[in-house]
């Protein structure tokens, strides 16, 4: 029983940070029509820079989540009015490839500044620390990260629903040529998806980064998972997002414990086949 | 909706009343020249190496080009049909001592069975649904043959080595130029099998499907049929090409030959070269490949990360500025030319 518990504390913990990098995706996917493959690439830049910031600076991850989310966003911004805004225009191919570019690119950059090692924050505020109730164990780390994450998700849900622009934001989702038709500016709203996206990203990625180490390749283990989710929740659905994030989370624990642990991966990848093939749009996905 | 059709059949009677027309022929003699002549050219072991390499790239991303080029089925998970060709002639040879010729085409024939078991479910979605679909696919036959105890696990499988000989598909010459022969025949009847497809009947109806599915359907073309054919050929051809390099490298581990790195490699050279030419996919291996040797060679590992901005930047271009690879950038110098000469 303890050890099921377990199960479900470490997937629930989990979910939360897939959630908020998956909220970035799908509101990118919802608003520009794109997928952005380099979503996990996104991740591996926010996490060097928490990590630089801590080893030049001794600034902790904790606290160079601002840093990291501003510079991601950016980074969104620029992906966004370099080469993504004229791939749009292109077909299904040039859709898909713009961010494969980009994310063979932001890889090739990572391992010649950096090389391919492995690093990581060591005696982050929060290393030691750690919660125990009832024979589970909660470390510190994933703790904050899972809070600061949820924290962050409703940030970003209160943006989208409550402000003005954010209203905009949506309202280009859902009809591209009627907002523009209300005066919405359709390519400050692409540029703020993105922005918004990377934000997400930047504040998962200096969260996970004081139990992660980072290296050219970190981005994957989220980044395809991230996909999955997206597509399981529906292409553009924040809830749905946020709900197979933690369904993602929870079965690659459980299924960790109780299958053989080498397949933990695997259910994931037959998860969301099962759920698109029978429901293609996405478990609350519109189409 | 007559008419439509009838437009299509004259197209259709003009095209197979000659089916080699002048301007069609002059790559495929450009194309025996420089792959003849390559082995002369680069004489250095380790170049040979790479004009395998070069063929083999060329050879799989033309298989893919039927399904993601000219049918506009972007497929990201191909490693799996290659990692079934390479794993089959291993496992053929090891555990009922197959011969690899006769391998290769057990794997094709597998791959095809394969892809008609992954067809019949990931058809069913569209567009980037389907492209994550098929990263799905891929992943989870790499997790499968990451743990499979009989075909090796991890650690992979090593092909035993024999004497030369070309009934056994093993040459131990530094110099490579029979593999490289073999590979370059290999990609020849695959480039033309991809035109006598091209030319047919189910040439017309794969270029109906990508430009819209609908309109295809709705003229009687049994779209999930002919989309299943565009698959079958695509799995067959990239098994070959992986079955011939499992016995070239006489090695086979998921990581080798099963990772979405491969799927990503194959797609990049037919993006790169061009997925509106059949010439895309050859040219883009080719370019692909030359960049990737050259900067190991010259710049070591720095080389290799350097190598990958470059061709990550390359990509980006190409997909934001000319969606028709190196060819529609050739192109484009060409078409001043030839509109002067109209007027």
């Amino acid at each position: 029983m303890e050890v099921f518990a377990q199960t479900i504390v470490s997937g629930l913990l989990l979910g939360a940070v897939l959630g908020l990098i998956a909220v970035g995706l799908t509101l990118i996917f919802g608003v520009v029509d794109i997928v952005n493959f380099a979503h996990g690439e996104f991740l591996m830049v926010g996490m060097y820079i928490a990590f630089f910031a801590w080893r030049l600076w001794g600034v902790d991850p904790l606290f160079s989540i601002p840093l990291a989310a501003l510079g991601v966003g950016i980074l969104g911004v620029i992906s966004y009015l370099t080469f993504v805004r004229h791939a749009m225009r292109g077909t299904l191919l040039s859709q898909i490839f713009v961010t494969f570019g980009l994310l063979i690119f932001l890889r090739g950059l990572a391992q010649a500044l950096f090389s391919s090692n492995f690093r990581g924050v060591q005696g982050s505020i929060l290393g030691d620390v750690g919660l125990s109730v009832g024979g589970v164990s909660v470390p510190g780390p994933q703790l904050a990260a899972a809070v600061g994450s949820l924290i962050a998700t409703s940030a970003i849900g209160w943006f989208v629903w409550r402000t003005r622009m954010g209203k905009a934001l949506m309202a280009t989702s859902q009809d591209r040529e009627a907002a523009a038709m209300l005066g919405i500016n359709p390519h400050r709203m692409f540029a703020l998806a993105w922005f918004i996206g990377g934000i997400a990203t930047g504040v998962a990625a200096a969260l996970i980064v004081s139990y992660q180490p980072v290296h050219p390749n970190s981005g994957i283990a989220y980044g395809l998972p991230a996909f999955m989710i997206v597509a399981l929740g529906g292409f553009g659905s924040i809830g749905g997002a946020l709900a197979a994030a933690f369904l993602v989370g929870l079965i690659e624990n459980i299924a960790g414990f109780y299958l053989p642990t080498e397949y933990k991966e695997l259910w994931i990848f037959v998860l969301f086949l099962i759920v698109v093939i029978a429901r293609p749009q996405g478990l609350l996905g519109r189409r | 909706m007559a008419g439509a059709s009838e437009v299509a059949g004259d197209e259709r009677t003009v095209e197979r009343g000659r089916p080699w027309r002048r301007q069609e022929l002059w790559p495929w003699a450009a194309f025996m020249v420089v792959f003849g002549l390559m082995p002369v050219l680069y004489s250095a072991p380790y170049q040979h190496n790479i004009a395998v390499l070069i063929c083999l790239t060329a050879l799989m991303a033309t298989g893919w080009n039927l399904l993601g080029g000219f049918t506009g089925q972007i497929s990201l998970g191909h490693a799996l049909f290659f990692g079934v060709g390479a794993y089959t002639v291993t496992v053929g040879e090891l555990r009922i001592g197959l011969n690899p010729w006769l391998g290769m085409l057990l794997g094709a024939a597998i791959a095809v069975a394969v892809s008609m078991i992954v067809g019949l479910p990931v058809f069913r979605l569209r567009g980037h649904y389907f492209s994550i679909a098929t990263i799905a696919v891929g992943e989870i036959a790499f997790l499968i043959f990451l743990n499979w105890q009989f075909v090796g696990a991890a650690g992979g499988l090593s092909i035993p080595i024999k004497e030369d000989s070309l009934l056994e598909l093993q040459f131990s010459g530094q110099h490579k130029w029979e593999y490289y022969y073999l590979a370059a025949g290999l990609l020849l009847l695959a480039l033309v099998a991809t035109q006598l497809i091209l030319k047919s009947r189910t040439g017309y109806y794969l270029a109906a499907i990508r430009e819209d599915q609908e309109a295809a359907a709705s003229v009687g073309i049994p779209v999930a049929r002919y989309k299943q054919i565009a698959l079958s050929f695509s799995a067959a051809t990239v098994a070959i090409a992986g079955a011939f390099f499992a016995q070239y490298v006489l090695f086979v581990d998921p990581v080798s030959v099963l990772e979405l790195a491969i799927s990503i490699q194959i797609t990049i050279a037919a993006v790169l070269g061009g997925v509106k030419s059949m010439w895309g996919p050859v040219i883009g291996a080719a370019v692909l490949l030359s960049l990737t040797e050259t900067a190991r060679l010259y710049l070591g590992g720095t080389g290799e990360a350097l190598n990958l901005v470059a061709y990550g930047l390359l990509v980006m271009l190409i997909a934001a500025f000319e969606p028709n690879g190196l060819i529609g950038l050739a192109q484009r110098f060409r078409r001043p030319r030839n509109t002067r000469g109209q007027r």
